[in-house]
């Protein structure tokens, strides 16, 4: 039979498209960059456009991120040549604020950027030299909103609503988007005034080993011992049990290094960052204040109750409650738990050098930690180390700290640093247009994300729910779930109540170390915090809601009134655990 | 394809399969192995450039963390500034060789040379303008890629070592220290890469040229011996059913323990059946008191005469033309009834009976049966 035309020429054709398709699919990839197709509608200045570029990526457009940037240049042309002293914490949002975005505001703007970096003690000794006896050091700081009560009441700060409102209006970016920040009520005073600005914001959370959490054998052991099942402790009582459960057991890591662990860690070097420890949220999770959020009402996490805003004491006996049963049993608790389950050299770290501790593979939790940790110690997201596994990805899993017996429903359940963008009022004029500028510049939307990725201290809805975010869940071991959740809503900082903190603050420590060298019992050390507290506010005469001091009656009598102080409860809590992926699906449900 | 293929003898496709099959290894080999294998001689030098900068880079970043975290309190030894930092770094990384005099070289974030160690006259200098041979500003390119991704790698021309004309393909890798605005770079040349290629891409079409050749020769033997029994065969097997031509005796011979073989066997009993069948035939013919004869419809041959025929005749007709035997005629009869005896598809139709005289026999009466 003759072979027509027409199926020779389809014969061909099959054979030439499979020998292209091929050749097509096995070509190599010769495009080794990918190109923004978002080119800009307009012609912008090369700076702009260059730094556009290199602020990527973002959860703004090319194009978006041009705009915003034109318009930090073009606001800035009267400001050109100021120079600027600005401030942050010793972190690496921080450092890269000062030695990148510094750096990028600069060639934008003209504006000369001098952004120090120092420690948060130091920070808040300068800016209060600063604000009370006229010792000029910067012209903006970024220091935590733990200071809110004092500026509150001190009122030695810009107040930004009112700046942003009128003679700041047209040095405020229009794209600032307030309602995008997270927690941006930690800045705000009683009224609702903003007088402060997120620039960054950590959780402190309890942080455990995932991995030897789920091991069958260690949970069946667990079970054997205590009866009921190993998971993440919901109270004191079960965080305790593991502490003893994981404490000199014979442990293997993901690199088959053996250890004996320990079921605990904490810090304990006297030093201001003692009192952080305490005064963030520790109290506050052993149940020492009262419902209510955010810190706690009337009587806070510091102890202090405060009527019509005015904080009128911290003693049981003025109807504060720092030493009051609950707070005495969590000094005590701590104390305990540190001498039985903790390594020895917990006693001689100090909170940054601590941050490393865990990485090593011997600790098995610890109810006190920040992701901050994480990006300051490679260890925690690295092939080889112990606590990751051959991928470097984490076996080490974060949840909210557990709580103290006299913990109730209805009260704060953590504690959120929030670092934030403050202006002293002495900074006036152009600097502080220029300050105003800068601080807005850091939390841009077009510099969020890249900001995140360097330091991971996201202050931005927009930022803790992108993509960028999204794909480095896995690194920060559940913390990104649980900052994206609703339960967010109940970590704060401080607080408003607290009249003034750099005197106040530095007294806990002091105290504190007294009990844990055992100088003193527990109640002594905190019958002490408590008077000391209650002579400085007695001692303040601050513009508004200045501290008032109830007169002193009996602990009885406070402690038998409703809330904080509350009375001494002695029955032994119910150990409480609950699976990490059961916890993990309830953030998940919650924030859909 | 398969209809063309029906149309190329056994020998001709196995050529063919060959030959595509030659052609599809190679755009496999060209068009993927090549390739990749390309790729990760680049992933594997890029990877010796990028150990040997985070090399210099986790130096820098120790210093920089001592400078943050106040060490030098505790050791002396440790810089104090990052002026200090960076003119020991500097110091450091002009010392630092390897493999063929290969070097680390710096630049800051706007593409200005901080340190180069082999041409010093570059150090301050502005190198954003410097062209490559290719068209591209590798320069600016180290300094502006790896501010936006961290770590890159550029590939382009570059004077080769040894001439001072001959370009040749260069890899570097950039990468950025943020806290000193410093892009830590270091190349090396990959002609050899390229080479290597090139070298394998010859050989290939050799080597696959050289293999077609030789499959086609081994197949045109292999193909040979294949087909050589099958031709046999159905040679044979022609011979032996033409029984009419008196090929009754023929058989097939064709021997062989394969596939073929069992065929020739299967063809073998085949025949011998129909040969008995066929000699029953004859005989049950030749006992009939009729004259009896077979014709081809197309060429009147006389294929077969009955003994009875051969008897009336007193000779065995066969193989001469029947209208000129039986009715001395130079054409067909008239009334031939051959048109009669297929129906219009060419198949048997239904029996046809025809009587008449026939002139060469004296009492003869012809009665035609057909096909």
């Amino acid at each position: 039979m003759p072979i027509s035309k027409k199926k020779y020429l389809a014969t061909f054709i099959i054979v030439a498209a499979a020998v292209v398709g091929l050749t097509v699919i096995s070509a190599p990839n010769r495009s080794e960059i990918k190109h923004d197709k978002d080119v800009p509608a307009q012609t912008y200045d090369p700076v702009v456009m260059k730094w556009a570029t290199l602020f990527d990526p973002s959860v703004l457009s090319f194009n978006a991120r041009c705009a915003e940037l034109n318009w930090f240049q073009k606001t800035a042309l009267p400001l050109r040549d100021i120079i600027l002293q600005s401030v942050g914490e010793d972190i690496e949002t921080s450092f890269w604020e000062s030695q990148y975005l510094a750096r990028a505001f600069q060639e934008i703007t003209g504006i000369r950027i001098k952004h120090d970096v120092i420690g948060e003690g130091d920070i808040v000794d300068r800016l209060m030299e600063q604000v009370e006896e006229g010792r000029y050091h910067y012209d903006i700081y970024v220091t935590d909103t733990d200071l809110i009560g004092t500026h509150l009441r001190n009122r030695k700060i810009v107040v930004l609503s009112d700046y942003m409102a009128n003679e700041g209006k047209s040095f405020t970016n229009s794209k600032l988007d307030l309602p995008d920040f997270l927690n941006l009520e930690c800045g705000q005073d009683y009224e609702g005034n903003q007088l402060q600005i997120p620039d960054y914001q950590f959780a402190l959370v309890y942080w455990f080993r995932h991995d030897w959490f789920s091991d069958p054998q260690i949970k069946a052991d667990f079970r054997d011992r205590f009866g009921y099942d190993l998971g993440v402790p919901q109270n004191w009582a079960a965080y305790e049990d593991i502490a003893a459960f994981f404490t000199d057991r014979r442990m293997k890591n993901p690199n088959d290094s053996e250890v004996i662990a320990f079921g605990h860690a904490d810090y304990a070097l006297p030093g201001p960052w003692l009192g952080w420890r305490f005064s963030d949220a520790f109290f506050s999770v052993a149940g020492m204040g009262d419902k209510g959020l955010p810190n706690g009402i009337p009587v806070d996490e510091w102890g202090i109750r405060v009527e019509n805003k005015i904080p009128v004491g911290a003693s049981v006996e003025r109807g504060g409650s720092i030493n009051g049963p609950a707070a005495v049993y969590g000094l005590q608790k701590w104390i305990e738990l540190l001498d039985k389950y903790a390594p020895p050299e917990s006693m001689n770290l100090d909170w940054l050098a601590f941050g490393s501790m865990p990485a090593r593979g011997h600790i098995a939790q610890t109810w006190y930690w920040t992701h901050i940790y994480a990006s300051l110690n490679t260890a925690y997201n690295k092939v080889g180390s112990p606590v990751c596994d051959r991928q470097g990805n984490p076996v080490w899993r974060i949840a909210p700290m557990p709580r103290g017996r006299y913990w109730e429903d209805g009260m704060k359940v953590g504690y959120v640093d929030s670092g934030s963008w403050t202006i002293p009022k002495s900074t006036v004029g152009n600097t502080r247009h220029a300050a105003w500028l800068w601080a807005q510049f850091c939390l841009s939307k077009t510099v969020a994300v890249k900001k995140f990725l360097a330091g991971a201290t996201p202050v931005r809805r927009s930022t803790l729910f992108s993509r960028a975010a999204t794909d480095s869940q896995q690194k920060f071991g559940g913390m990104i779930e649980l900052l994206r959740s609703p339960l967010m809503k109940k970590f704060s900082d401080s607080g408003p109540n607290v009249p003034h903190y750099p005197r106040m603050s530095k007294l806990w420590w002091q105290n504190i170390a007294m009990a844990i060298r055992k100088e003193k019992t527990t109640q002594e050390a905190l019958d002490n915090l408590s008077e000391q507290l209650d002579i400085v506010m007695d001692s303040l005469d601050q513009e508004a809601y200045s501290p008032k001091l109830n007169p002193k009656r009996s602990r009885e009598y406070w402690t038998q009134q409703p809330g904080a102080p509350k009375p001494d409860n002695s029955i032994k809590e119910k150990p409480s655990t609950i699976r990490y992926e059961e916890l993990l699906q309830q953030w998940k449900e919650s924030a859909s | 394809m398969k209809i063309l293929l029906n149309h190329f003898s056994i020998r001709s496709k196995l050529g063919v399969f060959l030959v595509i099959g030659a052609i599809f290894f190679a755009v496999i080999v060209y068009g993927l192995v090549i390739p990749l294998a390309e790729k990760e001689k680049h992933v594997a030098r890029e990877g010796k450039l990028l150990a040997v900068v985070e090399s210099a880079t986790s130096l820098m970043r120790y210093y920089e963390d001592c400078i943050r975290t106040y060490r030098w309190k505790m050791d002396s030894s440790l810089p104090r500034t990052r002026e200090d930092a960076k003119n020991r770094i500097i110091a450091h990384l002009k010392q630092v060789r390897y493999g063929e005099d290969e070097h680390i070289f710096i630049l800051d974030g706007s593409a200005q040379m901080v340190m180069h160690p082999l041409k010093t006259d570059l150090d301050g200098k502005d190198m954003s303008k410097t062209k490559a041979h290719n068209g591209t500003y590798p320069f600016q390119q180290m300094a502006f890629q790896s501010q936006r991704l961290g770590t890159v790698f550029l590939r382009y021309s570059w004077l080769s070592k040894w001439s001072m004309s001959v370009y040749e393909p260069q890899t570097t890798c950039a990468q950025y220290f943020y806290p000193w605005n410093w892009v830590v770079c270091s190349s090396l040349y990959t002609q050899d890469i390229n080479d290597a290629v090139q070298k394998v891409r010859l050989y290939t079409i050799g080597y696959i040229c050289l293999g077609s050749l030789i499959g086609l020769g081994v197949l045109y033997f292999i193909g040979f011996y294949i087909t050589k029994p099958i031709v046999q065969l159905a040679r044979q097997v022609k011979e032996v059913t033409n029984f009419a031509e008196g090929n009754t005796e023929k058989t097939i011979s064709v021997q062989s323990n394969d596939e073929i073989g069992d065929l020739a066997n299967a063809f073998r009993h085949t025949f011998e059946t129909l040969r008995e069948s066929h000699k029953r035939f004859l005989k049950v013919l030749d006992s009939i008191d009729a004259t009896v004869y077979v014709a081809d419809m197309d060429t009147y041959k006389i294929l077969f005469t009955n003994r009875k025929m051969q008897e009336s005749f007193g000779r065995d007709m066969t193989g001469e033309i029947c209208y000129e035997v039986f009715r001395a005629q130079t054409e067909p009869c008239s009334h031939c009834t051959n048109d009669r005896l297929v129906d219009k598809n060419g198949n048997p139709a239904d029996l046809c009976v025809w009587q008449g005289k026939t002139p060469s026999l004296k009492n003869g009466t012809s009665i035609m049966i057909g096909p």
